[in-house]
């Protein structure tokens, strides 16, 4: 695998730290997750849990973000804790370590960046939190949906007649991984060409407001802050989703309560008259109130009526299939249960199971990309909390079995 | 150059960007991390140069702030890669590059010759990342995508938006900022890999899967609880209940997430300055946020019921009551204070407001060419201290460095570059 012999002790936790880390993790990087009983990882008590039963080692929410490293296990308010982890820094050597507490916990532990130097000079400490870590509003901690409320995504959620909406789920926490795990990686290619390493400090607020940055240099310039509309788009109309047919064989409430939808969007004049001809309406294409670009984003809710009418006789794989074939973009708004079923994905082998050590064969999102020489892969299930513990401590800290012993009875070791 | 290559985390590297729209987003990152990194459009301009928001309005090539803030840091060159002359330049301009990105797909390269095997054979160590709408093979390969239906695809659209109406995407095309995101992380991934070894490889990344990464922990509901994600508008599901999420305030609105248990504590901050200003009921001040709503494993009660949605309902009341009389700026300072989950829900000029991006030195003021007052560009991702991501040019005009990088660096004699551009591959 590509990140071989990379070696990385991850404090994260939540989504942000947790997913960058997964990125080395899949594709070889050795990872240590620590993580704590009595301060445990927020995800682990959140849905969804297998069989719907909530447990710390059930749900799934944190799984699919810590698969393939290793599980430490220790209570960090105790100071035998604190040692062995600077025991096992200082003997490990990691290149990297993650951590999303706040700058006194930091301290406090012995995790701050000027402790961790004394133990690897080249170190590269990784930190994640909303604000950054300095400046005024640095003590802040929230969410994703806090940090994406924050960088504009909610703003440009929703209908024009109605309140900011957010789009589903903490935002920003999906921004951010990629983008630090890549510097991350740079990070250790300017330290093994340098000698240096550093303290990255990832701040979710800055990295999520790039993905708005045109709109933020459109309003210097113009004075226009550009609000929610909807699924419009200010260049192309038809450009929606619309209503289709509930299938025959549709499964019971809860399954869905939903809708069925599909996407339409027609970006050139070809695409525009392969709709029309689709919809049997060839009439249409030269419809002074349609005939233009301009035209149809002037008169949009009258067009979006007309298609609605026709869309509706669909179901929506069928109406994406047929206008796909006749080359017009579509795409059925897939539910959860859809995307388990979707063709595409399927190809791709994107869903894996994974054998949990308590919940057995677990359901975990698949891979973000595919490299065609050293495939990452989903090596194990996460960990249990402390699951590795005496591997751990035996071959990368060179604990013997009385030590470990001693951390147990001290309680500074924990296990879920 | 002006600027130091070795200051810069891959100051040394080098990378072609034949890409379109947000997929830009990867060459970047490469860019800010200091690769040099051109873009390689066609004679007329790259497409993404009329991508909305325009300046004014104007349909002309260097109007679209799409592309000043994903092009930031790279060079442009321009090359007719369709013509025989243009790809055998590519070719050659590959042989010395450590990344390649297209968004064209790979049979679409291949057809001209540019294929993975044909580019590396002069460069093994090439890393080269193909983004497409759905990935390379498979049933859906050859479908058409815009950000609407990849958001669609991806599972994003059902599961956002108010249950009363259809499902919505981002108002502004967010699909392939993601897909240029998870390609950049694969590309470093390869990159240490050709690093090490010598041997470069390609990097497929499919936009519908890197929507389906923005969706949270929907994914896995079907199969786990026996039930699908839906649309909630302004609330959010804690456990079974419905709790609202967004709040209006006096001059805006607020995203406030109302969490017990663990968060208990926060809760309690906020019902302290409610008592303060005598706004918290009894039954707020009575409440024990560190049961409420949390989870605990050796308790496991049943589901909440009615009464537990009709409590929290009126609790959300009183809530939004209080932030009616607050600002968004006092509602988010004091917030901080009392740990309370809350901020702002901002438009683009209150980020550019916003004190504590000033204070972190985060805008890189650019200059306008010829506008009265100096851009802020969201300039800085990450803080990377030993190699700062820095103001190396803004997004390049259309072939704005050919002389430099085909006559300087490539070695075209200017009789042959000039007979090449006359021709209309450069």
């Amino acid at each position: 695998m590509a990140l071989e012999g990379l070696k990385v002790l991850d404090f994260t936790w939540v989504a942000v730290g947790p997913i960058t880390i997964k990125y080395l993790a899949d594709n070889g990087a050795t990872v240590i997750r620590v993580e704590s009983v009595t301060r445990r990882d927020d995800l682990r008590g959140a849905p969804p849990h297998k069989d719907g039963v909530p447990g710390i080692n059930r749900s799934q929410f944190p799984a699919s973000y810590n698969t393939s490293k290793y599980g430490l296990g220790v209570n960090m308010s105790k100071p035998e804790a604190r040692a062995v982890i600077r025991r096992l820094i200082k003997t490990w050597q990691p290149d990297v370590v993650s951590e999303s507490f706040t700058p006194p916990v930091k301290k406090r532990w012995g995790l701050d960046y000027e402790s961790l130097r004394e133990l690897k000079e080249d170190i590269i400490l990784f930190s994640a939190c909303q604000q950054g870590q300095t400046g005024p509003k640095a003590a802040f901690a929230g969410f994703g949906m806090q940090a994406a409320a924050h960088a504009g995504f909610y703003h440009l959620t929703g209908w024009p007649d109605r309140g900011p909406l957010p789009p589903y789920g903490a935002y920003s926490d999906f921004i951010n991984p990629p983008n630090g795990a890549a510097a991350i990686l740079a990070a250790l290619e300017y330290r093994d060409r340098t000698g240096k390493g550093q303290h990255i400090d990832l701040a979710q607020f800055e990295c999520a407001i790039q993905y708005l940055s045109p709109l933020v240099l459109d309003y210097q310039m113009t004075g226009r802050a550009m609000t929610r509309n909807g699924n419009g788009d200010p260049g192309y109309a038809p450009h929606g989703v619309y209503p289709c047919a509930t299938p025959e064989n549709e499964p019971e409430k809860p399954i869905r309560t939903g809708g069925h939808w599909c996407a339409i969007v027609v970006t050139t004049e070809e695409e525009w008259g392969a709709l029309c001809e689709s919809m049997g309406m060839p009439e249409m294409r030269t419809d002074p109130r349609f005939e233009s670009p301009g035209k149809r984003l002037e008169n949009s809710e009258e067009l979006n009526g007309i298609i609605s009418g026709w869309t509706s006789g669909f179901e929506s794989r069928e109406l994406m299939e047929k206008l796909q074939e006749a080359g017009v973009p579509a795409g059925v708004v897939q539910s959860q249960s859809e995307l388990w079923t979707d063709p595409q994905l399927a190809h791709l082998g994107f869903f894996q199971m994974l054998e949990h050590t308590e919940c057995g064969p677990m359901p975990y999102d698949g891979l973000q990309f595919q490299l065609s020489k050293t495939p990452a892969r989903l090596r194990w299930a996460q960990a249990l909390i402390g699951e590795h513990n005496e591997f751990v401590l035996k071959e990368f800290a060179g604990l013997d079995g009385d030590e470990i012993a001693e951390l147990i009875a001290a309680e500074a070791l924990e296990f879920s | 150059m002006a600027f130091d290559k070795d200051s810069m985390a891959l100051g040394p590297y080098k990378a072609l960007d034949l890409t379109e729209g947000g997929y830009n987003w990867c060459g970047k990152v490469l860019a800010d991390l200091g690769a040099d990194v051109i873009k390689v459009e066609p004679p007329e301009g790259s497409p993404t140069r009329y991508h909305w928001p325009l300046h004014s309005g104007q349909e002309e090539p260097d109007r679209s702030w799409f592309w000043e803030a994903y092009c930031f840091n790279k060079r442009g060159i321009t090359l007719d890669i369709r013509k025989p002359e243009g790809a055998e330049l590519l070719k050659r301009l590959a042989s010395d590059v450590d990344f390649l990105m297209i968004s064209s797909g790979q049979e679409y390269m291949e057809s001209l010759g540019l294929g993975y095997e044909e580019l590396s054979r002069d460069n093994p160590r090439l890393v080269m990342a193909s983004m497409t709408p759905f990935g390379e093979s498979g049933p859906y390969s050859g479908y058409k995508a815009t950000d609407l239906v990849s958001w669609a695809m991806g599972g994003m659209a059902y599961i956002s938006g108010d249950s009363d109406r259809p499902p919505v995407r981002i108002s502004f095309p967010q699909a392939e900022l993601h897909a240029g995101a998870q390609a950049v992380v694969g590309s470093m991934c390869a990159f240490w890999k050709a690093r090490n070894s010598g041997e470069g490889q390609v990097v497929e990344v499919s936009t519908q899967v890197a929507v389906y990464w923005t969706m949270m922990n929907a994914g896995q509901f079907p199969q786990l609880e026996g039930y699908n994600v839906e649309r909630l508008g302004q609330y959010n599901k804690n456990g079974d209940l419905d709790v609202l999420a967004i709040f209006p305030c006096k001059d805006g609105y607020v995203s406030f997430t109302l969490a017990g248990g663990m968060h208990g504590f926060r809760m309690e901050g906020l019902v302290r300055w409610m008592h303060e200003e005598g706004a918290a009921p009894d039954l707020m001040l009575s409440m024990d946020w560190e049961k409420w709503g949390g989870w605990d494993e050796d308790e496991s009660t049943g589901p909440p019921g009615e009464k537990e949605q009709q409590e929290i309902n009126m609790v959300a009341g009183h809530i939004r009551d209080f932030f009616m009389t607050k600002t968004r700026d006092e509602l988010f300072d004091r917030s901080i204070q009392e740990r309370v989950l809350l901020a702002p829900c901002n438009a683009a000029n209150d980020v550019l407001q916003d004190v504590q991006l000033e204070a972190r030195g985060y805008w890189l003021k650019a200059d306008t060419r010829g506008q009265e007052n100096p851009l802020s560009f969201p300039g800085r991702y990450i803080s990377m201290p030993e190699c700062p991501i820095s103001f190396r040019r803004r997004a390049p005009g259309v072939g704005e460095h050919n002389r430099e990088v085909f006559i300087d660096e490539l070695g075209l004699r200017k009789a042959e570059f000039k007979s090449l551009r006359e021709s209309g591959v450069i």
